[in-house]
């Protein structure tokens, strides 16, 4: 347990895209279908999530407080994103910001002294 | 998304059902998928998977889709989280997949060919992840197990064998019984210890799973399947020669154990799992 828990911790240090685009789309409320679409709209197709990956997806981020489940409406749970994954996501948004503002620099040449 | 249930159902009192006996492993997903598209074109649609037994319901003949996958697998000894079970089943009946059957370690989905259902699993290491969990709940612990008790076994036939045993009738069963059931079992661990190996680094990689192809399932079934025919008529044989043509205690002692313990064994464990479920099902720790 406590291996398996230590295992999916140190998975969730960098978000792969699935994961990325999924806290994303529960800034809101969201039942799985529901996730399974707006990732899809969001990335104009270019991620997709299917239904098994997003089951060990959210079962993953449930367990390390990262989403909680809101409400069972018709049968369908709903999830939504706690503090400590909007920590998680925010920290993340700002590692790929900083990726990108770093390769801006070197490729496009705005380093200091580079030009 | 909805899901299809647009399949014509025959009449079950005219075509009945149809049973068909598998011997599969966890990575099987491919050959599963390919024989359960080849029944329903044949008009039959697996409707329960039970160990090693598949039963089939019949339907029109007509093309589905199918996906194998292993979803928390579960131990005859273990509690089923049905939460669980049905978060996932929620999840893919709602993108447009159709629960066909389903047992404590496969789920069977299907679909019409032209849903545009994604696939059950897009992400190569939470598939592979679900094969190794149900591996680990299975061949990865019995198989081990029993390869160890036949090295046992084996050593000890060899440590007893005497120079006289060679021209004996059946005075090298204590050491070709344990070798025989060694192979058969060797054999079949390899495939699944060669796929985890090839596949982790695959999904390392974020690569699709390699599943080997129907044929080549059928051609190492086969193999193995025969093997433990052969085996057991080995063993059959050896139980008839010798009340014909000569009598060996040890030798008796040896192929009743082969035969009665694990027969003896499988008993005890349904005895075992069915005060289990009783307890259950009456027990207050009903979820």
């Amino acid at each position: 347990m406590w291996k398996e828990k230590n295992m999916a911790r140190k998975q969730l240090q960098n978000l792969t895209e699935p994961m990325y685009y999924v806290l994303l789309c529960l800034k809101i409320p969201l039942h799985g279908y529901g996730i399974m679409q707006k990732v899809d709209q969001m990335t104009g197709g270019r991620v997709k999530v299917g239904p098994g990956t997003l089951y060990h997806l959210i079962a993953r981020f449930e367990a390390e407080d990262i989403v909680e489940q809101v409400s069972s409406t018709n049968n369908k749970k709903s999830y939504v994103m706690t503090k400590k994954g909007r920590d998680l996501l925010n920290k993340e948004f700002f590692r790929l910001k900083q990726l990108v503002l770093d390769g801006e620099r070197i490729l496009e040449g705005k380093l200091d002294g580079d030009s | 998304m909805g899901t299809v249930k647009n399949i014509i159902n025959r009449d079950i009192n005219k075509c009945g059902k149809r049973k068909k006996i598998k011997i599969v492993s966890a990575i099987d997903k491919k050959y599963l998928e390919k024989t359960y598209k080849d029944m329903a074109m044949k008009g039959w649609l697996v409707e329960n998977i039970k160990g090693i037994r598949d039963t089939y319901r019949p339907i029109e003949p007509c093309e589905l889709d199918f996906s194998v996958t292993c979803f928390q697998p579960v131990t005859p000894l273990d509690y089923p989280d049905y939460d669980k079970e049905d978060t996932y089943q929620e999840f893919c009946e709602d993108s447009g997949w159709t629960l066909a059957a389903k047992n404590e370690r496969h789920f069977i989905y299907y679909k019409m060919p032209e849903s545009k259902a994604l696939p059950i699993y897009t992400e190569p290491m939470e598939e592979y992840r679900s094969i190794w969990n149900a591996m680990k709940k299975g061949e990865l612990v019995t198989f081990p197990l029993l390869i160890l008790l036949l090295v046992f076994q084996l050593w000890m036939g060899l440590k007893n064998l005497r120079f006289d045993d060679f021209y004996r009738t059946g005075g090298l069963f204590s050491v070709t019984y344990p070798s025989l059931i060694l192979i058969v079992c060797v054999g079949y661990m390899i495939p699944l210890i060669l796929w985890l190996i090839k596949n982790r680094s695959r999904a390392k990689e974020n690569k699709p799973l390699i599943f080997d192809s129907y044929k080549k399932v059928r051609i190492r079934n086969g193999i193995y399947n025969s093997g433990l025919v052969l085996v057991f008529m080995y063993l059959i044989y050896s139980l008839f020669s010798m009340f014909t043509s000569y009598f060996n205690l040890t030798l008796l002692f040896v192929i009743l154990i082969n035969l009665v313990v694990p027969i003896g064994f499988g008993i005890l464990l349904r005895i075992k799992i069915k005060k289990i479920k009783s307890k259950r099902s009456t027990g207050s720790f009903q979820s």
